[in-house]
C-alpha cells in the first residue's frame, strides 16, 4: 500500500520585496538583499519553494550603546560614536543589511535635527554598501519631519523605512512614495491591526508589495509566544490568499533580547546559568530562530556573534533550492 | 451637621462631615456633570468653592485658581457655599413628551393585563350571611377561577361601596398567573383604569399610556447617567458605599414617576387611574428599579437576584400611580440580556416564525438573537452609549431638534427630527455623518480625521485632535457648536464594532453564516429611522440584501405594550425568556479577536463588505496630501 502524501499546499505565496538599488539601479549599494517568496510555511522544504533565505540586519544606533548590556557594547567600542565605521563594520561582520535606528532624534535623546539625522544616513551610505533599513524614534512629532528628510537623502537607494502606524502613516507613507523606499508597517501583537496598517498604507496609494510587517517582537523569555502565534496565524491567512497578509515579517531581536534578564545577567550573579558570554550570543540567535519558525524573514540583530551564529544555523536548516 | 449650599438656585442639604460635594449636590437636587461616577477620573465635576473648609483630596487635573473637584472635595466641620459653573451642570432635561400614533378609544382592551369588571352580587340575607369579602370574591371566582387578592386599601371602603352601588359593583383587577388582585370596587366612574408602560433604558426612559385614545410619548434621560454611563459603574456605585443601592433606586423611580406625571397630565388623567405599570429594561436597569442588589451581575459567573418576577405592588417600589397598582416587569433571560430583548422578541415575533431572523437591539448594551420557532441564542456585547447621543460632546437622544440624518449633495446636509432647530445629534444621525465623512475621506478606515481634507475640520479646545463642526453655534438652538469630536469617532467605532463582533460570535457558534438569515432586524431608540446603506457601510450591520434589513424602532416599548394590552402576551414573553439560551461572550475566546477585527471602517476583513469598500471617495480625499 503506497503511503500516502502528507504534502500541504497553499494557494499564494508569501510576497518578494527587495530592498537597496545598485548603481545599475539608480542607486549606490553594492548589493541587492530579496526577501520573502515563500509558498509554504517556514523550513518546510520537502513541500514549498523558498527562493529567499532569511536576511540578517545589524543595529547601528546614532544614539550610541548607553544602557546596552556590556555584553553587546564589547563587540562596539570605537564604533558606537560613529554610524559609519559602525555600519562598515557591519559589512565586515557579514550581515545582509544594516539597520540605522534614529534614536538621537528624540527629545530625550538630545532631539538631533532632521537635516543632523540626514547626514548621519548619508555617512553610513557612504561607508557602506549594504541596503539600509532607516528606523525613526515612535514619537510622531519626530518621526514625520526627521523621516521626510532622510529619505529624501536616500533617494533612489531602495531603503527599507519604518515605521508607519495605525494613527501615524500618511506622512511617511508619502515619504516612501515620493522617494522609492519600501515601508515597514507596525502593529503591536495583533493580526487585526496588522491587517488594518497595510489596508491604510494601500489606501494612501502604497503597493501591499512595498510592506515589510512589523508585529514587534518578543524575545525568549519575553512574550515570545505571543509574536509567534500572531505571526503564524497572519502566516497561514496569507498563504491561503489574504493579499493583505502576504508581507515578509522584519523583527527586532537585537534590542529585544537585551531587554531579557536570563540574556545579560553576569555569570557572577547567577552562577547556574554559567557564562554570559555564551549565553548572551546564543539567546539571542536561539530568539531569532524560534522566530524564523514562525515566519520571520527579516532579523535585526546587536550581538555580532549573534549574527555568526545564526548563519551557521540557516545555512544548515534552511532549504536549499531543489 | 454642616449644610452645603449650591448657587445659582437655593438648593441646599446638611450632610455628615466626610460627604463629597458631588454627593452633596445629587442629595441636594443638583445635577453636576460626572462621567466617572465620582470616582476623580473625568474631571468633568469642577465646581468654585465660595465659603466654608473643605479637606481636598489629590487630583490629576490641573484646576484653575478657585476650582475644584466636587468629588475630591469632602465637606469638614462648617457650613459650604458651592458655585457650579455652567459649564459643570448637568443639563436638567424636561420631560419630552411627543405625539406618536393615538391608541384606540377601548384602551386598554379587554383582554389586557387590567379587567374592568360588572359584578352582579345576590345581596346578603340572613342565609346567606357571608362577609362582604367573601361575597366580592365569590363573585370574582364565578366570572373567572382564581385566587384573588383585595389588598386592605380597598376592603376598608367595600361595605360602604357595595351598599352604595346596589351590589353591582364594577371591579377592578390585574391578572396575576394565578388570578388577580383587586385594585379598586366602585362605581365605574371614580377611576378610568389605565397601564403605563416604561422602557427603562440605561441611557433614556420612554413611556406610553394605554389609555382610551392616548396619543403621548414621553421621554427623559435616566438620572444614573450622573454616576456612570453604563451598567458596569452604576453597579460599582451600589457596591462602593451605603446608600448606594437606594440612591441609584430613588434616581429611575423619580425619572418613571417624572414620565407618569407627563403623560397623565397630557392625557387628562389622575395618577389614581394608572392601576398598573409595565416595565421593560436590561436585568440591571429592573434591577435597580426595584432596589435589587446587582452586584453579583458584573461578577463572574454573572448571577441577577430575579429573572422572572411575579406582579408587585407598585407602591413598594415607590411608583406614585394607584395606591392599589401592580407593576409588571418584563421577565430575563440572563445578567446581560433582560426584559428589553424579550419584550423585542415578542414585538418582532421571532419566536413565532419558521425562518431565521436576527434581532440586533443597539442600546448601551447591544443585543443580539438569533432564532426562529425551533430555537433561540443570543448574546449581549457591552457597546457604549455612543448611538444613544450619550457620552459625545453634541449627543442627543432622539427627540424634537435632534440632527437624525446627515447625507451630502453639494456639502454636508442634515436635518432634524420635526424640523425643529438643531440642538445635538441622534443615534441615527451619527451612522449618517460617520458613513458621510467616510465617503468623503474626512475620516480614514480606522475613522482617524484626516487633516486638510474638509474645511469644516478644526483642532478641538485646548487640544491637538481635530473635530469635524457639523452646525456653527450661532445656527444651533443652544448657541453651541454641534460637533464630532475625534472621541466621538473611536466611541462609535467601537461600538458598532461590538456589535458586529458579538453577532459575528454568534453565527459562529451556530456555524452559520449571514447567508442563513432571512432577515435582519435593528432595534433602538436612536433615532425615527435609519439609513440602512450607511449603517452597512460603517460596518454596523452586515453586507447582505438591503431588503433583509430592516429597522424596528423601539421594540422594548412595543414589546412592553404588547404585554400591558394581552394577557397571552404576558404569558408568551414569559415563555420567551425561558427558551432562549445565553451565550456569554466575555469569556470567548474569539471575541476580542473579531472585536479588534471589526473597529474598522466598514471592516478588516474586506471581502464581508464587498458592496461598500474599496471606496472610490476614500481614496480621493487620500491622495489630496500625497506628494
Amino acid at each position: 500500500m503506497p503511503v500516502p502524501s502528507v504534502k500541504e499546499s497553499f494557494s499564494a505565496a508569501i510576497n518578494e520585496v527587495t530592498i537597496g538599488a545598485t548603481s545599475g539601479e539608480g542607486g549606490t549599494r553594492s548589493r541587492t538583499v530579496t526577501i520573502g517568496g515563500d509558498t509554504g510555511l517556514p523550513l518546510a522544504g520537502f513541500e514549498a519553494e523558498f527562493p529567499n533565505p532569511p536576511a540578517i540586519a545589524m543595529e547601528v544606533s546614532n544614539a550610541g550603546v548607553e544602557g546596552w548590556p556590556p555584553e553587546v557594547k564589547r563587540h562596539l567600542e570605537g564604533l558606537s560614536q560613529d554610524v559609519g565605521k559602525w555600519a562598515a563594520k557591519c559589512e565586515e561582520w557579514g550581515a545582509d543589511m544594516v539597520c540605522l535606528r534614529l534614536r538621537a532624534a528624540h527629545p530625550d535623546e538630545g532631539g538631533r535635527s532632521a537635516d543632523q539625522c540626514a547626514d548621519d544616513v548619508k555617512r553610513v551610505l557612504e561607508n557602506c554598501g549594504l541596503p539600509l533599513i532607516i528606523w525613526g524614534v515612535d514619537d510622531p512629532e519626530v518621526d514625520n519631519v526627521v523621516l521626510p528628510r532622510c529619505a529624501q537623502v536616500a533617494s533612489g537607494e531602495n531603503c527599507l523605512m519604518g515605521t508607519a502606524k495605525e494613527k501615524d502613516y500618511r506622512t511617511l507613507a508619502a515619504a516612501c512614495l515620493a522617494d522609492g523606499h519600501k515601508i515597514i508597517g507596525e502593529a503591536p501583537c495583533d493580526i487585526n491591526l496588522s491587517k488594518q496598517v497595510n489596508i491604510l498604507l494601500e489606501d494612501v496609494g502604497v503597493s501591499v508589495e512595498d510592506i515589510v510587517m512589523y508585529p514587534t517582537t518578543g524575545a525568549l523569555g519575553f512574550g515570545m509566544i505571543y509574536i509567534y502565534s500572531v505571526m503564524e496565524r497572519a502566516r497561514l491567512a496569507g498563504l491561503s490568499g489574504d493579499k493583505l497578509l502576504q508581507q515578509p515579517f522584519v523583527l527586532t531581536v537585537g534590542e529585544e533580547t537585551c531587554r531579557v534578564k536570563e540574556a545579560k545577567t553576569p555569570e557572577e550573579e547567577e552562577p547556574s546559568w554559567g557564562s554570559v558570554r555564551a549565553r548572551a550570543p546564543l539567546w539571542e540567535a536561539a530568539t531569532a530562530l524560534g522566530l524564523l519558525d514562525a515566519g520571520g524573514e527579516l532579523f535585526v540583530l546587536r550581538n555580532p556573534e549573534a549574527l555568526a551564529q545564526l548563519r551557521e544555523a540557516l545555512d544548515r536548516i534552511w532549504p536549499k533550492a531543489q | 451637621m454642616p449644610r452645603v449650599s449650591f448657587r445659582p438656585g437655593d438648593a441646599s442639604v446638611e450632610v455628615p462631615p466626610g460627604t463629597s460635594l458631588l454627593e452633596a449636590a445629587t442629595r441636594a437636587g443638583v445635577r453636576v456633570r460626572s462621567d466617572c461616577g465620582g470616582r476623580g477620573a473625568c474631571g468633568r465635576c469642577i465646581v468654585h468653592v465660595e465659603s466654608g473648609e473643605l479637606t481636598r483630596l489629590s487630583t490629576r487635573f490641573d484646576l484653575e485658581e478657585g476650582e475644584d473637584l466636587a468629588c475630591r472635595s469632602l465637606v469638614l466641620e462648617s457650613d459650604v457655599g458651592v458655585f457650579v459653573p455652567e459649564a459643570s451642570r448637568e443639563v436638567a432635561e424636561e420631560v419630552t413628551t411627543r405625539e406618536v400614533e393615538a391608541l384606540p378609544e377601548d384602551s386598554p382592551p379587554p383582554e389586557s393585563l387590567l379587567k374592568r369588571i360588572g359584578l352582579e352580587l345576590p345581596p346578603p340575607s340572613l342565609e346567606d350571611n357571608v362577609a362582604d369579602h367573601d361575597r366580592l370574591l365569590r363573585g370574582l371566582r364565578q366570572w373567572r377561577k382564581g385566587h384573588y387578592e383585595v389588598p386592605v386599601g380597598v376592603l376598608r371602603g367595600l361595605p360602604c361601596v357595595l351598599r352604595e352601588v346596589g351590589w353591582k359593583p364594577q371591579v377592578t383587577v390585574t391578572v396575576t398567573p394565578t388570578g388577580g388582585s383587586v385594585l379598586n370596587v366602585g362605581n365605574g366612574r371614580s377611576v378610568r383604569p389605565c397601564v403605563l408602560v416604561v422602557d427603562v433604558g440605561t441611557t433614556a426612559l420612554k413611556a406610553r399610556l394605554l389609555a382610551p385614545g392616548s396619543k403621548w410619548q414621553a421621554s427623559c434621560y435616566n438620572s444614573q447617567i450622573s454616576y456612570g454611563p453604563d451598567v458596569i459603574t452604576r453597579i460599582i456605585h451600589c457596591q462602593g458605599d451605603e446608600g448606594g443601592l437606594e440612591r441609584m433606586q430613588s434616581l429611575v423611580v423619580g425619572d418613571v414617576n417624572r414620565l407618569l406625571a407627563a403623560l397623565v397630565r397630557a392625557s387628562g388623567l389622575a395618577r389614581e387611574d394608572v392601576c398598573a405599570v409595565v416595565a421593560s429594561g436590561n436585568t440591571t436597569m429592573i434591577h435597580l428599579l426595584l432596589g435589587l442588589h446587582p452586584i453579583w451581575i458584573r461578577r463572574e459567573p454573572y448571577v441577577g437576584c430575579s429573572y422572572h418576577l411575579p406582579p408587585i405592588p407598585a407602591a413598594d417600589v415607590g411608583l406614585e400611580v394607584n395606591p392599589q397598582g401592580r407593576l409588571f416587569c418584563l421577565p430575563s433571560v440572563s445578567s446581560y440580556v433582560g426584559g428589553d430583548i424579550t419584550a423585542g422578541v415578542l414585538a418582532t415575533g421571532l419566536s413565532e416564525e419558521a425562518g431565521l431572523r436576527m434581532l440586533v437591539d443597539l442600546g448601551t448594551n447591544g443585543e443580539i438573537v438569533i432564532g426562529s420557532s425551533e430555537f433561540m441564542m443570543c448574546c449581549s456585547a457591552s457597546a457604549g452609549p455612543a448611538f444613544e447621543g450619550e457620552g459625545s460632546a453634541s449627543g442627543t437622544r432622539a427627540m424634537p431638534g435632534a440632527i437624525d440624518g446627515v447625507w451630502y449633495e453639494d456639502g454636508v446636509r442634515w436635518r432634524t427630527i420635526d424640523g425643529e432647530p438643531p440642538l445635538g445629534i441622534c443615534g441615527s444621525g451619527y451612522i449618517d455623518l460617520l458613513a458621510v465623512l467616510l465617503e468623503q475621506g474626512v475620516v480614514d478606515r480606522t475613522g482617524r480625521f484626516q487633516e486638510g481634507s474638509s474645511d469644516r475640520l478644526h483642532p478641538a479646545e485646548g487640544g491637538a485632535r481635530l473635530e469635524y463642526l457639523l452646525v456653527p453655534g450661532e445656527e444651533a438652538s443652544g448657541g453651541k457648536d454641534i460637533v464630532l469630536t475625534q472621541g466621538d469617532v473611536e466611541n462609535l467605532v467601537r461600538a458598532k464594532g461590538a456589535i458586529y463582533a458579538a453577532a459575528t460570535v454568534l453565527l459562529e457558534s451556530l456555524e452559520l453564516d449571514w447567508s442563513a438569515i432571512e432577515n435582519i432586524m435593528l432595534a433602538g431608540g436612536f433615532g425615527d429611522k435609519i439609513n440602512v446603506e450607511n449603517a452597512v457601510r460603517i460596518g454596523l450591520l452586515p453586507d447582505v440584501e438591503r431588503d433583509r434589513i430592516e429597522f424596528v424602532g423601539n421594540t422594548s416599548l412595543e414589546g412592553a405594550m404588547m404585554v400591558a394590552s394581552s394577557e397571552d402576551s404576558y404569558a408568551a414573553v414569559e415563555a420567551i425568556a425561558r427558551r432562549m439560551t445565553y451565550l456569554e461572550l466575555s469569556t470567548h475566546p474569539d471575541y476580542m479577536d473579531e472585536f479588534v477585527a471589526a473597529c474598522f471602517l466598514p471592516h478588516t476583513d474586506a471581502e464581508k463588505f464587498p458592496s461598500v469598500s474599496g471606496n472610490g471617495g476614500l481614496r480621493s480625499g487620500a491622495s489630496s496630501d500625497r506628494r
